[in-house]
């Protein structure tokens, strides 16, 4: 047959070539891809912050009411590590200064009682929340609003302190998965 | 004209018979319901010698002879209070016209902190009909006596501090008699049937 000649060991190296340009682009694509989501997906756990066997989950505050002074902020810490742990101190760039707490209810009275700390032991959980312990947040520069954020810091006896970023919740929000409540000083 | 002992013996007798009824019946509270009735007219009258947030004293008026849910609280409160008045200020809201049946008072434990000014901004989160209550601490302390709230003064930091406090709120029909309470974070759905029956009681009048 005329008309067909053999491919040049130049042509196929100018092939091969042109191809892994197309490879590398699409190499390249995936890669930036890739990038993208993990940024998304780190945005996305924003709310988990590690430091050594520590781990902090949804860290949230609730709005609060005007000219209020006093806020109530809520985390849950995890020790995932073999030894015993403390949260000593915490801190919020939003508040003069930041106290531990424990709120109980007994008999319709309730009782505050600050804590100088809270143990965290071994592959264990203590919760912040509504009704329970709370970080009180003292001497507010500003409000919280709904849907803002802040940052802060826990303090622990062995792992150190560690930057955390809170959520507002609304005022009434009981945990950190409400996200949406009615709003009853509207609508009136 | 001398009296003998016949003529004194039943005067004796009664005067005695009525020093014990006074000590017994009126003394009492248990046995005298005049006394209980005086008691609660007392925690009416106790509201009247406190401030709203507007700066005036309660009018009966504002009371309209009506029932009441009241509670007691403060605003460095990070999370009961709030919460209260967020699930009353619902609660108001899910009842629609039959909230206008009934007043929602909150007192101040914490007169030296919280002023009519401090409270009428605290409550502007949450439904415009709240009344808000401060006075001077004689006025507050009578007002929470008159309704057994119970509360401490609780020492942080520095010169800061904390109020341990009954937390429920009372439901009190027109007369200050106590009907019902609602708990912290009691199901909203019985916060609600607690509200309309006392308001049904209320219409039975």
């Amino acid at each position: 047959m005329s008309g067909v000649r053999s491919v040049s060991a130049r042509d196929r190296a100018a092939c091969l070539h042109s191809l892994s340009h197309i490879f590398e682009a699409q190499l390249r694509m995936i890669f930036l891809a890739s990038v993208f989501l993990l940024v998304m997906l780190h945005a996305a756990m924003a709310d988990n912050f590690q430091i050594g066997a520590i781990k902090i989950e949804h860290p949230w505050a609730r709005a609060t009411p005007g000219g209020a002074k006093v806020g109530g902020g809520y985390i849950l810490i995890e020790n995932e590590g073999p030894s015993p742990d403390r949260l000593v101190s915490a801190a919020a760039e939003i508040a003069g200064h930041v106290e531990i707490h424990e709120m109980k209810m007994t008999g319709g009275v309730m009782t505050m009682r600050q804590l100088d700390g809270i143990a965290i032991p071994p592959k264990s959980s203590v919760v912040f929340t509504p009704g329970s312990y709370h970080l009180m947040l003292l001497d507010l520069k500003q409000p919280l609003v709904e849907g803002k954020q802040f940052s802060g810091t826990l303090t622990f006896e062995k792992a150190g302190t560690v930057k955390v970023t809170f959520v507002v919740l609304p005022i009434g929000a009981n945990s950190f998965e409400q996200q949406s409540l009615d709003h009853p000083s509207e609508g009136r | 004209m001398h009296l003998s002992v016949k003529d004194t013996a039943p005067a004796i007798i009664f005067a005695a018979l009525f020093f014990v009824g006074v000590k017994f019946i009126l003394v009492d509270p248990h046995r005298n319901p005049l006394k209980a009735v005086s008691t609660q007219r007392a925690r009416i009258e106790s509201l009247f010698q406190l401030t709203t947030q507007s700066g005036a004293r309660l009018s009966p008026q504002e009371l309209a002879d009506k029932p009441f849910a009241i509670f007691f609280g403060f605003t460095h409160c990070p999370e009961i209070c709030p919460t209260t008045l967020w699930e009353m200020s619902r609660e108001m809201r899910q009842l629609g016209q039959l909230s206008e049946e009934f007043k929602v008072l909150f007192v101040s434990l914490d007169p030296a902190r919280d002023t009519p000014e401090i409270l009428n901004t605290y409550l502007k989160s949450f439904d415009s009909r709240i009344i808000g209550l401060t006075g001077n601490k004689e006025e507050v302390e009578a007002a929470a006596r008159a309704f057994h709230i119970y509360w401490e003064k609780v020492p942080t930091t520095g010169d800061d501090y904390v109020l341990n406090h009954t937390a429920i709120v009372f439901l009190m029909n027109k007369d200050g008699v106590l009907k019902d309470v609602l708990s912290y974070q009691e199901d909203a759905g019985v916060q609600i049937a607690k509200l309309k029956k006392l308001l049904a009681s209320a219409s039975h009048v």
